[in-house]
């Protein structure tokens, strides 16, 4: 039984309740998602010690046998993930709960359907029901981006659907492909099929595949509806969508690439290539930035460069430094966008000149911008500096010239984010008016900042982290869970 | 083991420590400048204004933006979709590329 699982199910069903609840009140809406999401903290955070002491656990859907039935797999890396996100999710529904007055029926229906999906992908072991979740994580992801009917948030969102359409058809394609040729839909079936297809199509599938999921996960060049998306859409969605929503991208890449098609050199080398040029092309976006939701939605191209640049080295403490910097960047860009989110709350623009002139910053939110900044550019006692470092020092093993790439991009980081950081809450002493946060704002920050700072002055924890992730990427252990 | 986090965890001590001295000094000093009035500013024989020497931070990142001719880059993303649609079906051709002459 897998627990955790089941917190797809609470999500769903809060994305039907909360628009049943509606239809008497909109009072008690945000309670619903809000109860849903600690429910799924506390279902995944009980399938943890079952996954990380005694091994990874499969479980079928409606006792189908693998792998004609659809495969439910719960093992370091998802669980891990899934825990990651149902905090997250969690922290921004209870930012949402002052943050979003009008609509929010169908803003918590929308959110709870995104949650959904993203747990859906990180447990289900069929790449269509990948695709289904993903679907699901698509069209609730589109209705956020668009949720304040704006121009700007109209504009992004039709962008969004319209090049999101393209990925998913290409997705859909990929998949329908592999059906094709090895007449089966589970990922570990398919990862002992794959070897004795030879001929193009399995390539063409891969590639089709892999250019579907880079959208979703923001990659150089398929990354351009990202800045658009974010900057649309009401600050707790961007943290989501930066948090999870892109995350689900990354991982869905690595189980595909890892577990699929048993990780070729040559893909590897394409994870690498583009992860590098994502790195330093994001940066650069980044810095040219004067709108700080667009800043840091750039950023987030830049940092899951450093995700797959590592991860396309191809050797242990890469792939390790990966998948800690993953975790590290969910909470570090869901801090910066709800720290973000709160300036934003009051002020009347997104450009950082004019939020100076209009909000009068606090203490909190000052801080745990700074504490952002510096966690995202690597600097030590925060979390970023953990992951970094293996970044760095996986790379200089294989190629420094990667190394001095990698550092460079850091300290354009420091350097966009000290910008923004000056721009928005050191120019603002005399004017604005000044922002009084609730509780319900007020606790998600603290949160964040507490895990940045532990998980960076205790370096052990990520790194035993990383390395029982590690071990979710194996195909031996992954397809003897699955198939037994 | 794939790192041993030991030596992770001596440097970030380590960085804490000097940090921690940092702050310490600082906090001392800080009594004694911070209410002293400015001196006379002489540089390569000309008395300076205090707003001649005082380089706005935004200013500071204006030269690493041009230095890194970041402006081209911004440029490119000019919210085209079709740019950007172009671009999606570029880099899947190159995987595609990639994968078909790698694999097959």
């Amino acid at each position: 039984m897998i627990y955790g699982f089941y917190a797809v199910g609470v999500f769903l069903a809060s994305a039907f309740l909360t628009g049943l609840v509606s239809i008497k009140s909109d009072k008690y809406v945000p309670h619903i998602p809000i109860a849903a999401s600690l429910v799924a903290v506390l279902l995944t955070a009980i399938t943890l010690p079952r996954v990380f002491f005694w091994g990874a656990v499969r479980m079928q859907m409606e006792e189908w046998v693998a792998p004609i039935g659809i495969s439910i797999v719960a093992d370091t890396l998802s669980v891990t993930l899934a825990l990651i996100t149902t905090i997250i999710a969690f922290l921004v529904l209870l930012f949402s709960y002052r943050y979003i007055s009008r609509n929010s029926a169908k803003y918590y229906s929308l959110l709870s359907l995104m949650f959904a999906g993203v747990l859906g992908i990180l447990y289900t072991g069929d790449i269509f029901n990948m695709f289904v979740f993903f679907e699901v994580l698509s069209v609730s992801s589109y209705g956020l981006v668009a949720f304040y009917r704006n121009r700007v948030s109209l504009e992004a969102g039709i962008k969004y659907l319209i090049m999101g359409s393209v990925a998913t058809s290409m997705l859909l394609l990929g998949v329908a492909m592999l059906y094709g040729v090895a007449g089966t839909v589970n990922m570990a079936d398919l990862a002992l099929k794959l070897p004795s297809i030879g001929g193009i199509v399995p390539a063409v599938a891969l590639a089709l595949i892999m250019a579907g999921i880079a959208l979703k996960a923001g990659i150089f060049p398929f990354h351009a509806w990202i800045a658009d998306a974010y900057e649309g859409a009401p600050s707790p969605v961007s943290a989501a969508l930066s948090g999870i929503g892109i995350k689900a991208g990354v991982y869905a890449m690595l189980r595909v690439v890892f577990i699929v098609f048993n990780a070729p050199a040559v893909v590897l080398d394409i994870l690498l290539v583009f992860g590098v040029a994502s790195m330093l092309i994001g940066a650069l976006l980044a810095l040219g930035q004067d709108n700080l939701k667009r800043m840091l939605a750039y950023s987030s191209v830049s940092q899951i460069g450093y995700i797959f640049m590592a991860i396309g080295l191809g050797t242990a403490l890469g792939t390790a430094a990966g998948l800690l910097h993953i975790v590290n960047h969910m909470i570090i860009k869901s801090l910066l966008f709800l720290s973000a989110g709160t300036v934003l709350w009051k002020a009347k623009s997104t450009n950082m000149k004019e939020i100076a002139n209009t909000v009068r910053t606090t203490p909190l939110m000052t801080y745990s911008f700074l504490f952002g900044v510096l966690a995202l550019a690597g600097i030590p006692l925060f979390n970023g500096f953990v992951s970094k470092w293996l970044i760095y020092v996986a790379s200089f093993e294989k190629m420094p010239l990667l190394t001095v790439i990698a550092l460079v991009t850091s300290a354009i980081t420091l350097a966009y984010g000290l910008k923004a950081f000056y721009a928005v809450f050191l120019s603002n002493e005399k004017a604005g008016t000044k922002v009084v946060m609730p509780l319900s704002m007020k606790i998600p920050l603290v949160v964040l900042i507490v895990l940045v700072i532990v998980l960076g002055v205790v370096p052990q924890i990520g790194i035993w982290l990383a390395e029982m992730m590690s071990g979710s990427l194996d195909l031996s252990l992954y397809t003897g869970v699955v198939l037994g | 083991m794939i790192y041993d986090a030991n030596m992770l965890q001596q440097m970030i001590l380590l960085f804490a420590l000097f940090f921690a001295v940092s702050l310490a000094i600082y906090m001392a000093v800080r009594k004694e400048v911070t209410g002293k009035k400015a001196g006379r500013i002489y540089v390569g024989g000309e008395d300076l204004r205090p707003d001649d020497v005082n380089i706005s931070p935004l200013d500071f990142y204006a030269s690493i933006e041009r230095t890194l001719r970041v402006k081209r880059v911004v440029s490119l993303h000019n919210g085209d979709l079709s740019r950007y649609l172009m671009w999606m079906i570029i880099g899947m051709a190159v995987f595609m590329i990639i994968l078909v002459w790698g694999m097959v």
